[in-house]
């Protein structure tokens, strides 16, 4: 098992001003959509590699296939990210290659997270998952290999 | 309105009468094999109460049943008194955390109230079932009578209160330098207090509110939203990064107890 990459929510949770009916006031995103850590490893049971995200309160997952190679794990109450299972092995490319384009299809996969209709979907809490991915990538992918 | 004592009396005592119900139903499910002219023979008293007992046991067994159930459902809806202790005493270290350096103030000038989510209450409104915050819980030991409820209808648009646009929005709020409402406020000052926190200017002239600033917080179990914690200062502001930061040390306690009440 890969060791879960703690994040610090101050930085990824800024204060932002916004304006609610009328009124201009300070706003957080919820504390309970800043994941706490992340972490990355090849699951050999699902023949996958999966990116997983730590919440303050845990909740039952959804698995939502977005194509053959890639899945969503969405929170079934919260809509929030839980996890990435990428088919690295049907991905057929170089380890350097395959990072990012990995990278690249997760973010597309999550843009299209956040676009599906419906009361659940966290923008916030997916832009966040995003920029994650692409701060912590080299601990995230360390283990990517289904060698190891 | 808090009325905690009351309403952990009114849980000890339907355990208590559970367990009254539990051995009256043993007693009456017993009595049914038992034998009356046995019985007679030592007890004439006894006799005539196990016939009593038996030709009534098709009404009593159901409605003691039916008691033991009603009973055990009212117990879960009250929540144990441990679980509320706990949660009291998780919202007064939230409370000593956040406004750290500010021990020399009195309690109540800087409070933290947790908000439940209730589809309905039972109250004189026009729309009792447009859903509502009503408050379960407050850090300290004093002004916890008399806290406003805030509608939280499902159109967002119409959430009342920082508890309200916190519920709605599913967000942080903060609200800062609020207009101070002590003594004989200005129309001016009581419509601007109004207006940025989301209430009527009724509302605010008829019960000046001494809060300045206030950051509500979204609380979530297993992914779903239950309720909000609302801080109020007298202070001008509140530390938005420090309340965010302070509620996450201690939700993942908090979330646990609130699955259980």
């Amino acid at each position: 098992m890969s060791q879960w990459v703690k994040l610090n929510p101050n930085a990824l949770n800024a204060e932002r001003r916004e304006l609610i009916r009328g009124v201009r006031v300070n706003v957080f995103v919820s504390p309970h959509d800043v994941p706490e850590a992340v972490r990355g490893e090849f699951e050999k049971s699902l023949n996958r590699f999966v990116i997983e995200f730590k919440y303050i309160d845990e909740e039952p997952w959804s698995r939502a296939p977005r194509d053959n190679n890639l899945a969503l794990r969405v929170g079934r109450h919260s809509g929030r990210l839980h996890g990435i299972e990428i088919d690295v092995v049907g991905l057929q490319a170089d380890k350097v290659e395959l990072r990012m384009h990995i990278v690249d299809m997760i973010k597309q996969a999550i843009s299209g997270l956040a676009q599906r209709s419906g009361k659940t979907q966290r923008t916030a809490n997916y832009q966040i998952a995003k920029d994650v991915i692409s701060k912590e990538q080299d601990q995230i992918f360390a283990s990517m290999s289904p060698s190891r | 309105m808090l009325h905690r004592r009351l309403l952990n009396a009114a849980w000890h005592t339907l355990y208590v009468l559970q367990w009254v119900g539990g051995i009256l139903v043993a007693l009456v499910g017993a009595s049914l094999k038992a034998d009356p002219s046995k019985w007679s023979v030592w007890s004439a008293l006894a006799g005539r109460t196990l016939l009593w007992l038996q030709s009534t046991a098709w009404l009593t067994l159901p409605l003691l049943t039916l008691g033991f159930g009603s009973a055990q459902l009212l117990r879960r809806l009250l929540g144990p008194p441990w679980a509320w202790g706990v949660i009291h005493y998780l919202l007064d270290q939230f409370q000593g955390y956040v406004f750290a350096g500010k021990g020399n103030e009195p309690l109540h000038f800087h409070r933290v109230t947790l908000f439940k989510y209730r589809r309905w209450r039972v109250c004189f409104s026009r729309w009792p079932w447009s859903g509502w915050l009503t408050p379960v819980e407050r850090s300290g030991h004093t002004t916890k009578r008399r806290i406003s409820v805030f509608r939280a209808p499902d159109d967002a648009d119409c959430a009342e209160g920082i508890a309200g646009q916190t519920w709605a929005r599913n967000q942080v709020v903060v609200v800062s330098d609020l207009p101070s409402l002590e003594g004989t406020p200005s129309p001016q000052d009581i419509h601007e207090y109004a207006k940025r926190s989301w209430v009527s200017a009724d509302w605010a002239e008829r019960r000046p509110p001494l809060a300045r600033s206030f950051c509500g917080i979204p609380v979530q179990t297993k992914g779903k939203l239950w309720g909000v914690i609302v801080i109020d200062s007298r202070g001008e502001k509140i530390a938005g990064t420090r309340s965010v930061g302070r509620y996450t040390l201690v939700s993942r306690f908090l979330g646990k107890l609130l699955e259980k009440v």
